[in-house]
């Protein structure tokens, strides 16, 4: 089946990339370390409520795994480099969704990542600090389907941000600038509840805090039915955004001679 | 040689403004991205006043400083930072066949303008960390030596990133590493190395001296412990990083193998 075919071109293409997948699976426990350190160093002893302070370090545990395959994801899936060679023509003309090809074969990157970065990001952490433990089966449950929602997300505002591209010409500051303010908003690395008062409605309810942020709250018991319903919507709104975007890309786009 | 190298800024500054638009677009997310920097270590502050025993107006000073350097950097050594697609490509080669050193040619290939506003909201913050410990009673004379920190910063920044362009020449891809190397350390510089685990704060002190740019002389000017020697550290630490950068940049250079088609 061709989309089968895709995630695996998507593994393999990643696969080119070990030493960077490596490195970048550093990065990330480097950053857990940092950001561990940040809150023992700040937080009271009662923490920040509903966070103890031991949960805050479990936040960024947890943050730093899931981050590695549902938030760093590679800028615009690689569809704005489509547009500047022209390839973008081509892909559009195939007798498949441009979209569905391109996050299948970022779902195959993904997988790598997974296995690649996220996994060890998990072994160091687990074995440095220790991995905490879902608050129950069914929130475990209820975490993983979020986090799904989540990454879907991910991949259709990438996908979206890639696709930007036919207008702005390059997308490299709007995929910085969307990182930055995932990371400030997803309530991952700081909580919805430390935020200042006016902001906190605006991130949680954010596609920001959607992508990962509420799958993690609902691991360590702190999120609700909003935790699925809220990424859910979000990929629903995402996914007619993409349909609307891709029916004006198929206008938009030039095709280049030579 | 440093003719041409004005030469070469001149004409990159020229060519950026051939797109105005891209120009003004990029220089206004830029800043939206310098702004999200601090807004973290600012929402956190507000919420608990204090870290590691340093206060909001100080940690200005300590995130002012990398702040500055790194605008600074990003506008001079622009494509040292992102010379992995002429790695990918290949087209490092057309440095190779010219008659000046290619460290030159490449960093003069762009004088990025975008990040110009950089260093003034770096500048922004350190100032106003500046304000406060001038009006809090900090002598002039070390308000200016403070005012210098980032020039030593850009070195350690510089060295760093040519260690990591020179190892780029065998594993190609350093985007990653370049996160390892400057990112994570830029995070870590924004905040007390006291606050950190004893076997990162020797990696942020001895290979990745993130914590000479500020920290120790901040400490000591601050009251808050180290010696006078502290103060010398910046400007050792930028000399002896930007020696070992640039042998490995050499050495890197001397490995470089081009790419096939």
């Amino acid at each position: 089946m061709v989309w089968r075919r895709l995630i695996r071109i998507g593994f393999q293409q990643q696969s080119s990339y070990a030493w960077a997948t490596v490195i970048s699976g550093l990065v990330g426990t480097l950053y857990a370390f940092l950001y561990l350190a940040l809150w023992q160093a700040v937080a009271p002893a009662e923490g920040a409520p509903p966070y103890s302070r031991t949960m805050l370090g479990e936040m960024v545990v947890l943050t730093q795994i899931l981050g590695a395959v549902a938030l760093f994801l590679p800028a615009g899936l690689g569809v704005h480099q489509s547009v500047r060679t022209g390839a973008l023509a081509v892909e559009l003309a195939r007798p498949i969704s441009f979209y569905g090809a391109t996050i299948s074969r970022a779902a195959g990157q993904l997988l790598h990542l997974a296995l690649f970065r996220c996994l060890p990001i998990a072994l160091v952490l687990g074995i440095s600090v220790g991995l905490p433990k879902p608050a129950s089966g069914l929130r475990l449950a209820g975490a993983l389907l979020s986090l799904g929602f989540g990454i879907y997300c991910a991949l259709a505002l990438h996908f979206l941000m890639g696709l930007s591209a036919l207008w702005t010409g390059q997308i490299r500051w709007v995929h910085w600038l969307f990182m930055s303010i995932t990371q400030f908003l997803s309530g991952g690395w700081i909580p919805f509840e430390v935020l200042p008062t006016w902001l906190r409605p605006i991130a949680f309810y954010s596609p920001m805090a959607s992508q990962m942020g509420h799958a993690v709250r609902l691991y360590q018991g702190i999120g609700g039915s909003e935790a699925l319903l809220l990424p859910l919507l979000w990929a629903i709104i995402l996914s007619a955004l993409v349909h609307v975007m891709t029916r004006a890309a198929l206008r938009q786009v030039e095709i280049q001679g030579g | 040689m440093s003719k041409i190298y004005l030469r070469l800024l001149a004409a990159s500054v020229r060519a950026q403004m051939q797109y105005r638009f891209d120009f003004l677009i990029s220089t206004v997310l830029y800043a939206g991205l310098t702004v999200m920097d601090f807004a973290t270590v600012a929402v956190i502050l507000a919420r608990f006043k204090i870290v590691g025993g340093w206060e909001l107006p100080q940690i200005a000073l300590l995130a002012g400083v990398p702040s500055t350097a790194w605008g600074l950097y990003r506008t001079f050594a622009s494509e040292l930072h992102e010379i992995e697609p002429y790695l990918i490509s290949g087209s490092f080669d057309s440095f190779l066949v010219r008659p000046y050193p290619p460290l030159l040619l490449l960093t003069a290939q762009k004088f990025d303008l975008g990040r110009v506003g950089g260093i003034g909201q770096g500048m922004v913050v350190l100032g106003t960390g500046l304000w406060y410990f001038v009006t809090g009673g900090g002598a002039p004379l070390a308000a200016l030596y403070i005012l210098l920190l980032p020039l030593a910063a850009f070195g350690i920044m510089l060295g760093l990133s040519l260690a990591t362009a020179g190892v780029g020449f065998w594993i190609i891809r350093v985007e990653q590493l370049q996160h390892f190397v400057l990112g994570a350390p830029m995070a870590a510089g924004n905040y007390p190395l006291a606050i950190f685990p004893t076997w990162l704060r020797r990696v942020l002190t001895f290979i990745l001296p993130v914590g000479a740019w500020a920290y120790f002389p901040l400490r000591y000017l601050l009251g808050k412990g180290g010696s006078p020697l502290a103060l010398g550290a910046p400007f050792l630490a930028a000399g002896a990083v930007l020696g070992v950068g640039y042998l490995v940049w050499r050495a890197g250079l001397r490995q470089y193998q081009s790419t096939g088609s």
